[in-house]
């Protein structure tokens, strides 16, 4: 069978395309390497699926090599297993999508042209988009509609355009301590943004509203409320899923792909034939899929002739912060307001999205702020040791584990700004280490630009002067080059020149006709915010790109 | 007791020997258990309101996470390493097993090793799994009666697993 498309990966790139695609009646294959759960599996298990991250890989059988670029410019190479060292996310339909909070920015117009605004920066290979904020916010809308957006909208100085006047579904039920935070930000001059969440406040798109479990972030959603794109998109669609597939290698001729190998989980090879295939296998496993698939006309990898694939691989940069409330500052009706459970804290400030510093203007960010994870284990973990660094055990251990929990709690921030795209951040693939199917692991090669931290710095401590109007206490930060593993993009980027960048402004490689990449390895800058809207919208605007695409070639 | 000949008391003083350089041959996953018991009682005490290692089944707890195919075996050598050696440093500083040790004996040895790299990483991992065992969902085998939430008032999330999955 000849299947109209086929689809390598199952999460927020891959499930739009599958979507509108099969909807629309053409047969459509998604090969997914991990498992597929449903509702029914998903448990807030706090052992399994935050201390034995029950749906990643084990590091034994899959893994990546680690480069990071020490200050003095040497390399430090790391071994993930070795050193315990997990870029792995959610492997599972629907990928690491089913695992996110659902903390929903679009980006801002001026993400999309950092160069041209900001101009450009010394080491750093900066380049705007090929398309701009006008053309996919229609794609945003579309996500607020299909996927499930809640919220609520605010002026701010850099509110982004909007088509629709409001998001479809209301906020979330919030916790009492939001009113702290709004009327500390309105003495500091501040404007707190009610923070939209890609979670239903009731039923709808044929799924369950949030039951407010307490445990969001780092759990698969028991109702369907969250929207994954296993819950939202392909429980949904007419495509056939296959799970526990590996796909290992594309195979073309000069100008077409002409087919994909993958592994069952018994390790036996199969072959897939397709028109068009995407590859949406999260951004680093994209560009490893494409350099591992080398042949006689592409012999540095697929769609790697111009040797931009694994190029500029970006992140969030940034960091996070905390404050703790505890109940000797507070009245009874504020201890009782403060330990609440279930209720979001949906809050964040981009006041700083641009910011002026000693004349340089400089791209900002986003700052959302939220309660410490419920998770008890690892809240009881934290209080190992005293202020001075000293391990504690015995009953000095257990009365500050006690008190930490029970009479007081933890308000924390995340900060999201750019990470500067550089010649030393990319992806390639190992000539020695292998996974369990015996294929050349990817690479990481991690550097950092300084202006990320610089960046990070400033808006740590626009945080830190709300928890203190707000009495927190204990209040600290950490901005580190460290890169978070479920904030990756890049790799093959898109643009117009074929020399600089891997995808065509569709997102369609330049060196082949009917390759597609539509998770976010296509960006080229990341924006400061999450990524998870951005990769959505476009996936579904890249899905009425193939739509044209399968149309032409049916009038041929 | 008078041996009765010199070819059995030479007999014992191999023995004798061999216990004192080789405790863990002689002894094997016993002594592991009978120490790392010790230590978990020494790390978290009896104390008022607090659950005790016996409502959160630690020792048994921890037998199964040595079980648990996605605990590396590296991480698993580590905690019998670890075992091994605070009893090397007990008999280097005491000339005694750790389970033979008074209770301040044992405290003193605990802070010395904690001032070691190795050491404070082995206490705060056995410490972790003190935490698992108190607040894990009983289906694990820990938190019996669910007395590790009770102490801390904590509303576990829902659903609550049904089986044990690691």
């Amino acid at each position: 069978m000849i299947y109209d498309v086929c689809i390598i990966g199952s999460g927020a790139g891959a499930a739009p395309v599958a979507h509108d695609l099969s909807n629309a009646g053409f047969k459509v294959i998604v090969l997914e390497k991990g498992p597929w759960y449903n509702e029914d599996d998903f448990t807030k298990d706090e052992v399994a699926v935050s201390r034995r991250n029950l749906y990643t890989p084990l590091l034994k059988d899959e893994q990546h090599v680690i480069n990071e670029r020490l200050e003095d410019g040497t390399t430090k190479r790391y071994v993930g297993s070795e050193y315990n060292w997990s870029f792995w996310n959610g492997s599972m339909v629907g990928g690491s999508s089913n695992l996110m909070s659902g903390y929903f920015h679009r980006m801002k117009p001026n993400d999309f042209k950092l160069r041209t605004v900001f101009g450009d920066i010394k080491g750093a290979n900066v380049a705007d988009w090929p398309i701009d904020y006008d053309l996919l916010e229609p794609y945003y809308d579309k996500v607020e509609k299909v996927v499930g957006v809640s919220g609520s909208v605010v002026k701010h100085p850099f509110a982004e355009p909007r088509s629709s006047k409001n998001f479809p579904y209301r906020r979330l039920e919030e916790n009492k301590v939001t009113r702290w935070f709004d009327i500390a930000c309105k003495n500091l001059g501040y404007h707190s943004i009610p923070t939209p969440r890609a979670i239903l406040p009731v039923d709808a798109l044929k799924r369950h509203a949030c039951s407010y479990s307490n445990f969001c972030g780092s759990y698969g959603c028991a109702t369907g409320a969250k929207g994954s794109a296993r819950a939202a998109l392909l429980n949904q669609c007419k495509a056939q899923i296959l799970s526990e597939v590996f796909v290992y290698k594309l195979e073309s001729n000069k100008t077409k792909i002409t087919g994909v190998y993958y592994y069952d989980k018994k390790f036996k090879s199969h072959y897939v034939a397709a028109a068009i295939f995407v590859v949406a296998a999260q951004a680093i496993e994209s560009s490893r899929l494409l350099l591992n698939s080398r042949n006689r006309y592409f012999p540095n990898g697929m769609a790697n002739n111009a040797g931009q694939v694994g190029k500029n691989l970006i992140f969030s940069a940034g960091g996070a912060g905390e404050g703790r409330f505890i109940f000797e500052s507070l009245s009874r009706q504020q201890q009782e307001e403060l330990m609440q459970p279930g209720l979001f804290f949906n809050r964040s400030l981009q006041d700083w999205y641009e910011y002026r510093e000693e004349g340089v203007k400089r791209k900002g960010g986003t700052i959302d702020f939220l309660f410490e994870h419920a998770n008890i284990i690892s809240r009881t973990t934290r209080q190992f040791y005293d202020d001075t660094g000293k391990i504690l055990w015995g009953v000095a251990l257990q009365d500050k584990i006690y008190k930490a929990v029970t009479a007081s709690r933890v308000l924390t921030f995340e900060v999201f700004n750019d990470w500067l795209p550089t010649d030393d951040c990319y992806v390639s693939v190992d000539d020695k280490v292998k996974d369990k199917y015996g294929i050349p692991v990817g690479v990481i090669h991690l550097n950092a630009h300084k202006d990320d931290l610089i960046v990070g710095e400033y808006l740590a401590k626009k945080a830190v002067t709300v928890l203190q109007k707000m009495g927190a206490v204990d209040i600290s930060y950490s901005i580190s080059s460290s890169p978070p593993p479920n904030l990756v993009a890049g790799g093959c980027r898109f643009g117009d020149d074929a020399n600089t960048s891997v995808l065509d402004v569709n997102c369609k490689a330049h060196e082949l006709e009917n390759l597609y990449v539509t998770d976010a390895s296509f960006m080229p800058t990341g924006g400061s915010v999450p990524y998870t809207w951005t990769i959505y919208a476009n996936a579904f605007r890249v899905a009425e790109a193939i739509h044209r695409h399968l149309k032409r070639a049916r009038v041929q | 007791m008078f041996l009765s000949s010199k070819r059995l008391l030479l007999k014992h003083l191999v023995l004798l020997a061999a216990s004192l350089v080789l405790p863990k041959r002689l002894h094997g996953d016993a002594l592991l258990w009978q120490t790392i018991a010790q230590v978990q009682h020494d790390l978290f005490p009896a104390s008022s309101g607090v659950p005790t290692l016996k409502e959160i089944a630690a020792t048994t707890y921890l037998k199964r996470v040595m079980r648990e195919t996605r605990v590396t075996q590296e991480h698993k050598a580590f905690i019998r390493n670890g075992e091994r050696w605070l009893n090397e440093t007990s008999q280097e500083q005491y000339h005694k097993s750790y389970t033979a040790l008074n209770a301040s004996q044992r405290q003193a040895l605990l802070q010395r090793i904690s001032k070691e790299s190795w050491g404070e990483r082995w206490i705060a991992t056995l410490l972790t799994y003190i935490m698992e065992a108190m607040l894990c969902d009983p289906v694990y085998g820990g938190n019996i009666g669910e007395v590790g939430w009770k102490w801390l008032h904590h509303t576990p999330g829902k659903p609550r697993p049904s089986k044990a999955l690691v």
